[in-house]
């Protein structure tokens, strides 16, 4: 299994059908969806589907589970059934600030000691649906060390700022970029938002592009078809891990003999383009490892 | 199968799922299984939907199994829900 989360695949946990097949389409990680999938008749049934799903069946990718939000008297049974599973983290809709993570980590926490799953293990994502929110994406990012990734959730953001709607989503910029920053301000992954007009790849892919360019280091998506495209823009071409190679390699001579300046192909290296090699490296291995 | 009102669903009519029909109560456990595949996975699927009865200690009931093609663990959570609805109620809100 890798270690990159490039693509966060929601599958609703009420359709065992979707379910049972979502592993076939090589996502980084799934996410068994409790909350916006699943109507409030049918929440019971999602909980104990996914759980003896993931009982049963082990995908080989991360696994997150997104539960209903602190709001809802969902909440707390969604916490204590999901815990003894031991997804990788479960993911908190409508995080608006750090009393919010603080609260879930402390819940996480108590399920973990009565099922005797190491404290820490479990991590979560915070997605981010207000204006208050965003405003606080630094506090959340940092709230707790189980913060592993934050993203926003763009559909309520909009209704929240009385936002317009359109398909290349120019008015959520301000706060993809405010919440890129807070997340690599608090060294947690910055998860971009889900696109949801699966029918046209090419503005899907120009999204992905232009999250990428912000710093995001994965993208949330709904449909299968998303995947592929997601994993093009974020693995790193031969051309690009070629030149990180030849960095490196200059990088490493230098080091050897205790230069000081660092050049290649008549241009100085220093070290963000040393980190960005290190990066792309590492993403070309991981690229590798998962086949 | 006859069912009161009192009897509780749970489960789809979509593929890969089933649906329960299910009524806690008079004399005996009564399993009726409709399937497609009823000559080869019938008796596993009357495995599973006895295992969930076992566990809640549920020995006079009524259960209708509508399948179209669910798995094991799609089983035993329909069960689980239909169970919990019937002896707990359905929690919404």
């Amino acid at each position: 299994m890798n270690s990159l989360y490039r693509t966060m695949f929601f599958v609703p946990g009420n359709a065992p059908g979707k379910m049972t097949k979502a592993a076939i389409y090589g996502a980084d990680c799934i996410i068994y969806d409790l909350e916006d999938a699943v109507s409030i008749h049918e929440k019971d049934a999602a909980r104990d589907l996914v759980r003896h799903f993931l009982m049963e069946h082990r995908p080989d990718c991360r696994i997150g589970i997104r539960i209903n939000a602190q709001d809802t008297s969902y909440y707390d049974e969604d916490v204590k059934t999901m815990v003894p599973l031991k997804p990788d983290f479960l993911r908190l809709p409508k995080s608006e600030t750090a009393a919010d993570i603080k609260n879930l980590d402390a819940l996480i926490t108590t399920y973990e000691q009565e099922a005797n799953i190491p404290t820490g293990t479990i991590k979560i994502v915070a997605t981010i649906e207000t204006a208050l929110g965003v405003y606080n994406a630094f506090q959340i990012a940092s709230a707790s060390k189980r913060v592993l990734a934050i993203g926003l959730g763009s559909e309520d953001f909009r209704v929240d700022m009385h936002m317009d709607r359109t398909d290349d989503g120019q008015e959520i910029l301000f706060a993809r970029n405010l919440i890129s920053l807070a997340a690599h301000a608090a060294s947690v992954m910055p998860i971009d938002y889900v696109y949801s007009n699966f029918k046209n790849a090419g503005g899907f892919t120009a999204d992905v592009t232009f999250g990428k360019m912000l710093g995001f280091m994965g993208k949330s998506v709904i449909h299968p078809n998303q995947i592929p495209l997601v994993h093009a823009v974020y693995s790193p071409t031969d051309k690009e891990i070629e030149e990180a190679e030849k960095v490196m390699a200059a990088y490493k001579t230098a080091m050897a003999n205790a230069s000081g300046v660092i050049a290649l192909d008549g241009k100085m290296i220093d070290k963000p383009i040393v980190t960005r090699a290190k990066v792309t490296l590492a993403y070309a291995g991981e690229t590798r490892r998962k086949g | 199968m006859d069912f009161s009102s009192k009897a509780v669903v749970a489960g789809s009519d979509s593929k890969n799922d089933l649906k329960i029909t299910l009524e806690v109560g008079g004399s005996g456990r009564h399993v009726e299984i409709q399937s497609r595949v009823q000559e080869k996975f019938g008796e596993a699927i009357r495995e599973d939907v006895i295992t969930i009865l076992d566990e809640y200690q549920i020995k006079d009931v009524q259960v209708l199994v509508e399948d179209l093609g669910a798995l094991d663990y799609a089983v035993k959570a329909r069960v689980e829900t239909a169970v919990k609805r019937a002896l707990y109620g359905q929690k919404e809100g």
